[in-house]
């Protein structure tokens, strides 16, 4: 009995863990899309370009520190996959710069803020540079543009746990 | 010393005083009057059942302290207190009131909301150990004003760029 819930068990983990963390390092340059919906399922979302190519969009989830693009050229197969929360993307957030451009270089946030007295709209983002860590995007609501940005670090707490969230 | 340098030295003495309203100066005892002329009016005013009163002085947006004066019921000090500091954020717990939240952390640099999860959100700005500049965001059930999420978050100022 004990033995066969053991058996069972390892026989769930390999599928969980696949469900946990879809492995987009199976997808390579000449996928077909269905190949891709099969590996890593659909997209949370699609940015069409005017030459037919695609960007799909694969956030990853509220705590997690991944977003990937999927990019599919004007032929219908995967030109490049990347991992956008990432300084080398942060870098390119500048001010002035839309909502969309911001969404189409790193993705859906997992959170929007509004602070009616700056007139702000704050986006975020959870990543991961050696400690975990949270890049915000700070809006003028009205205008909908970048004003500037901001990195802030996760703070462990030592102090039992009472404000940790 | 040149004429120069010494009068730069007496300009700067005003300024660093008037950056720093001298909450050091306020002892216990001291009378309200002293108060207000050592640091002038309170931004809000919190009275108690027993006849004293809590006057808050929040330093912010660009100060990362607000500072309580309690007042017994003889208008006298009983005490000063720097609250935006782990020693009171560390008070805060889910469940906490807003108002309760107000009364010990002062008002918030700035308030904000989340329409996706129904929430308001208050934030600070505080020095740790005099050195790390942090932010706190206590997120509240907008329905019931509740304290759902304290977060804390060290800033980092290098703008992504590596020192």
């Amino acid at each position: 009995m004990i033995a066969a819930l053991h058996r069972a068990a390892a026989l769930l983990a390999p599928t969980l863990l696949a469900a946990a963390c879809a492995n987009f390092s199976t997808i390579s340059p000449g996928d077909s899309a269905p190949t891709v919906e099969a590996r890593v399922g659909a997209p949370g979302a699609v940015w069409k370009n005017a030459d037919g190519s695609e960007v799909w969009e694969y956030p990853q989830g509220f705590y997690a520190v991944q977003t990937f693009m999927v990019a599919f050229g004007s032929d219908h197969v995967v030109h490049e996959v990347h991992q956008v929360l990432d300084e080398t993307y942060f870098s390119r957030i500048q001010p002035g710069m839309s909502r969309e451009d911001v969404r189409r270089l790193i993705g859906k946030p997992r959170e929007i803020w509004y602070f009616p007295a700056r007139d702000e709209e704050t986006w975020t983002w959870r990543y991961r540079d050696i400690n975990y860590r949270l890049f915000n995007v700070l809006f003028d609501r009205s205008g909908g543009m970048v004003r500037s940005t901001l990195r802030l670090d996760e703070v462990l707490l030592l102090d039992g746990g009472r404000a940790k969230h | 010393m040149n004429a120069t340098s010494s009068r730069a030295l007496l300009l700067l003495i005003p300024a660093l005083l008037s950056g720093c309203a001298s909450f050091s100066a306020i002892n216990p005892g001291a009378s309200s009057q002293q108060v207000e002329t050592l640091v002038g009016k309170p931004a809000s005013v919190w009275k108690n059942a027993d006849g004293s009163e809590v006057w808050e002085y929040p330093r912010g947006p660009l100060g990362v302290e607000t500072y309580m004066v309690t007042l017994g019921p003889d208008r006298a000090v009983r005490e000063v207190r720097q609250v935006l500091s782990e020693e009171y954020i560390s008070k805060l717990h889910v469940g906490m009131p807003r108002d309760e939240v107000r009364r010990l952390l002062g008002r918030p640099r700035d308030t904000g909301f989340s329409d996706l999860n129904d929430e308001e959100i208050w934030s600070w700005r505080y020095r740790e150990w005099g050195v790390r500049n942090m932010e706190l965001y206590a997120q509240f059930d907008r329905a019931t004003g509740a304290l759902k999420k304290i977060t804390r978050f060290q800033v980092d100022t290098s703008d992504g760029k590596r020192k």
